[in-house]
């Protein structure tokens, strides 16, 4: 299986060394972060395709890394002897005897273990052409990808082209149905792998004589006759119907799968991305099968992706999967230590995360995991009132809202705050956690809920003074003064207690008007301290 | 010989030595043999067939599909400078040269004398790889990668067959003393008699190419690295063809017909030159010449040098000036000329003649029409 993933100078990657779990990789991170970007790069190395379609026509200027191509453009503005960019993706395979052919230093890292390599690079053949044309700096506006090859080899040096797979690979996108028959390449060859290769033979046969027996049926030939008989064409030769015997005209294109009796393209979206992903799992499938998924949560209902969630998870055992998701409850259900974290150009992984906390997270998979995942930094707070005071207090001292700098306030139940912050922990996130002390006399009882995880500078909590009160609404009181909320809430209450009281009581409505409140109020200093810790 | 052990490893090899050399006369039926023994091979093992000539490549593929429809998808059939290509240099270029350098063969020779161990030794200047250095650069990333070259073949095919083992030159030898020593079970065959090619065009190690391949087979036995056989037989020629050509190399074993067929025009004859029309429309005979720049009286005719692993009913021989010279008064023959003559006349299941107007010493009886 693929040990190791090497991209040089595409899309958002300048350079990127990923190694992949053996069995699951969940790609998370935020639009544009370069998830599709890795699929994408695995799919150009090990199938030779992008979005199903042949490399060469699909080669494009933009392929190449921003950075890449500046340094190229300048440096050749600046008359120097630049190397045009090169593009290299390299798939490195665990060391296994069947592989041996794949097998070589070929590499960029000189290792030897079998593995594939694409590069796009400048073609040699057309060094005389590059060279005339670079002669003129200022015409050159982009890589010259007209000048460029696309080279797809393994570790022993030979040419991918053309041979027959060791490794195989599907890519099922359920973000973009892209074409409009519904049945891809990829769906074309996963029903082929569903086949012993004699009944496919079989079943080739039969197309093709089937195809063959039309062209002496009578209506074909009485047509034929026709259209013979009349001479339309310019130079007077005949012109007769002829069924199509090449390769493209296989049973693989001329066969529409049906599920239920329905034509696969006539069926829901969701349901066809399911069942492509299904079928692409399929057991009989070989076991040196990567499988890529964007998306599978895309066009289906709640319990329909519990459903489908619980079958890859039945089904992927022996094969290697690589997914991108945007739903927390794909991450929570198949596994959060398999989280891949892309980001800047780089892939975090998790360290370290205990199987107590997996299991948390696969329990209650409602959780929105992926948020703490995305964020720079969490405020943990432990109720949507609390969320709203700590936004107002970040609102009113920095001038943006906290999501604006990248730091998420997530409102968690006390209890799951150990949780999170293991999860914290393992994901290298800043953490801030804002609780209450639900006691009268000291902070030991709420410091117990963090104290295990703080590291200086990156996990700490914050808790009030004990007599400035248990919960935030006596806290605020202190802070702010009983005048100011008074005219905060519209109220006019003539003890502390009385408006304590209130607040408690109205809790989610007290909160809104504290956020809605247009001057400062002045906020309790733990408060302060919790967000100028993720600023 | 100095031989080289860059990387040599304890190999059980020295325990079982299931490999094995095949020494046999022409008609033998030597590439069947090898043939045979590759299909006999369980499917779920790797195996190459390999030879220097592409002709020779080609035949096997041919006897392959006649016995078994098709290659089976674990043979396959590869010609040595492509195998050492391939398997020997292509896949550790790296790090010695980078990554997906080596474009293919340079099969002239190499001008010049660069620094041995710098890359114009080896390569010209579209990397591609001179045939008669292509053997010692597979050593030297053999021993660069710290034997990862012979590994992986090793890896890959279970079982490997040469065939024409007496075409071997220069560095070969010691590539192919390393596959002996990794666990692949080695099959070679030959005949040291039909030298009529060499992989290079070098002179190291010359001392062993063709008829001396011999003793390099000699050498691995000693060593343990392989049992050698020589098969003295031939199911093609007649016992007097047989006679004739083992005249060429009196240092090999008699060659023992098993060919028991006649026709009442067996052996091998002397024949005048006004009468070949005649002896031409009687027999029907394959002439066989030196190149083709040759006499070939009108005649369809084949090359000596091209025919090894063919069979003929009859050959009809135009000799060269040195060949009409040992006919007639024994002059020793140089290696290259003996081997083609040697191959022509072994050619012929029934008879051979040879055209010549002045017999010398020669004791052939001249064919007299009835």
């Amino acid at each position: 299986m693929i040990e190791k993933l090497v991209i040089e100078n595409f899309l958002q990657f300048e350079s990127l060394a990923f190694d992949l779990d053996p069995e699951l990789n969940i790609l998370v991170g935020n639009n544009d972060a370069g998830k599709s970007t890795v699929i994408q790069a695995l799919e150009m190395v090990l199938a030779g395709r992008i979005g199903g379609r042949s490399l060469e026509p699909e080669l494009s200027p933009f392929w190449f890394t921003q950075s890449a191509v500046e340094n190229y453009l300048s440096g050749i503005i600046a008359g120097n002897q630049v190397e045009p960019p090169t593009i290299v993706i390299e798939v490195y395979f665990r060391d296994d005897a069947a592989l041996a052919r794949l097998k070589g230093k070929n590499n960029s890292l000189a290792r030897d273990v079998p593995g594939i390599r694409l590069e796009v690079s400048l073609d040699r053949a057309y060094s005389a052409e590059y060279a005339a044309y670079i002669s003129e700096p200022t015409a050159v506006k982009s890589v010259p990808i007209e000048f460029y090859r696309v080279d797809r080899r393994d570790f022993a040096g030979e040419s991918v082209v053309g041979t027959r797979a060791l490794v195989t690979a599907v890519v099922i996108d359920a973000s973009t149905l892209r074409l409009q028959s519904g049945t891809d390449y990829y769906l074309r060859k996963s029903i082929s792998q569903n086949l012993t290769p004699e009944a496919r033979a079989k079943l080739s046969l039969a197309f093709r004589s089937h195809r063959e027996g039309l062209l002496s049926d009578p209506a074909f030939v009485a047509a034929n006759a026709q259209l013979g008989s009349e001479r339309t064409t310019l130079s007077k030769k005949s012109l007769a119907l002829s069924t199509d015997s090449s390769a493209r005209a296989s049973w693989e294109s001329g066969i529409i799968p049906h599920l239920d009796g329905i034509p696969f393209s006539q069926i829901g979206q969701g349901e066809q991305s399911a069942f492509k992903i299904l079928l692409a799992l399929e057991k009989s499938a070989s076991d040196r099968n990567v499988v890529m998924i964007e998306e599978p949560e895309n066009h289906l209902s709640h319990s329909n992706l519990n459903t489908l969630i619980g079958l890859i998870r039945e089904r992927s055992v022996g094969q290697q999967l690589v997914l991108t998701t945007h739903s927390s409850f794909v991450l929570n259900k198949l596994g959060v230590e398999k989280l891949r974290l892309i980001s800047n150009g780089t892939v975090g992984v998790l360290n370290g995360l205990e199987a107590d906390t997996q299991s948390y997270f696969l329990r209650l998979s409602g959780y929105d995991t992926l948020r703490m995942v995305l964020a720079r930094a969490v405020i943990l707070v432990e109720g949507p009132s609390d969320e709203l005071v700590v936004q107002k207090a970040y609102v009113q001292k920095y001038g943006c809202m906290p999501l604006e700098d990248g730091v998420d306030v997530m409102s968690v139940q006390a209890l799951a705050f150990k949780r999170f912050l293991a999860l914290g922990q393992a994901l290298g996130c800043k953490i801030a956690v804002v609780t209450d002390l639900d006691d009268d006399a000291s902070d030991a009882k709420a410091r117990k809920r963090f104290e295990a995880f703080e590291r200086d500078g990156v996990v700490r909590g914050f808790v009030g003074q004990a007599p400035n009160g248990r919960t935030l609404e006596p806290q605020l009181v202190a802070a702010a003064g009983r005048d100011l909320l008074n005219a905060v809430f519209k109220t006019d209450f003539d003890t502390d207690d009385l408006l304590q009281n209130y607040m408690t009581a109205e809790k989610t409505e007290a909160a809104l008007a504290v956020f809605s409140y247009a001057d400062t109020i002045p906020m309790p200093n733990y408060i302060d301290e919790a967000i100028a810790f993720v600023k | 010989m100095q031989t080289r052990f860059p990387c040599r490893t304890i190999s059980t090899k020295q325990l079982r030595s299931s490999s094995k050399a095949f020494i046999a006369s022409a008609g033998s039926g030597k590439t069947e043999d090898i043939v045979n023994r590759a299909l006999a091979v369980p499917a779920s093992e790797g195996v190459v067939l390999t030879t220097y000539t592409d002709n020779g490549a080609r035949e096997i593929r041919a006897r392959i599909v006649l016995k078994n429809g098709v290659i089976p998808s674990n043979i396959e059939v590869i010609p040595w400078l492509t195998f050492l290509i391939r398997h020997g240099v292509k896949p550790y270029q790296n790090p010695v040269l980078g990554p997906n350098l080596v474009s293919g063969l340079h099969f002239e020779r190499r001008p010049g004398f660069p620094k041995k161990s710098t890359a114009p030794y080896y390569l010209d200047k579209s990397f591609r790889v001179y045939r008669d250095f292509l053997a010692e650069f597979a050593l030297l990333l053999n021993e660069e990668s710290g034997g990862a070259v012979v590994a992986r073949i090793a890896q890959i095919y279970g079982h490997f067959f040469f065939d024409e083992i007496q075409d071997v030159s220069a560095r070969d030898f010691e590539f192919l003393q390393l596959l002996l020593e990794s666990p692949v079970t080695m099959t070679l065959s030959g005949d040291p008699r039909q030298g009529t090619y060499s992989t290079t065009a070098s002179r190291t190690n010359r001392g062993l190419t063709k008829s001396n391949v011999i003793k390099w087979l000699a050498q691995m036995e000693k060593l343990d690295l392989l049992s050698l056989e020589e098969r003295n037989h031939s199911w093609r020629c007649g016992q007097a063809i047989c006679d004739f050509a083992d005249a060429l190399y009196p240092e090999f074993a008699d060659t023992r017909s098993l060919n028991v067929s006649a026709t009442g025009h067996d052996g091998v004859f002397l024949l005048r030159k006004d009468q070949i029309p005649q002896y031409v429309a009687t027999y029907s005979p394959q002439l066989l010449v030196w190149d083709r720049r040759s006499e070939h009286h009108g005649l369809p005719r084949r090359n000596m040098g091209e025919v090894k692993g063919m069979t003929f009913p009859r050959v009809l021989i135009q000799p060269t000036g040195p060949i009409a010279k040992y006919l007639s008064d024994g002059s020793v023959l140089v290696e290259g000329a003996r081997a083609k003559f040697y191959v022509a006349a072994t050619r012929a299941r029934h008879s051979v003649a040879i055209v010549l107007d002045d017999p010398g010493a020669s004791a052939i009886r001249y064919w007299v029409p009835d």
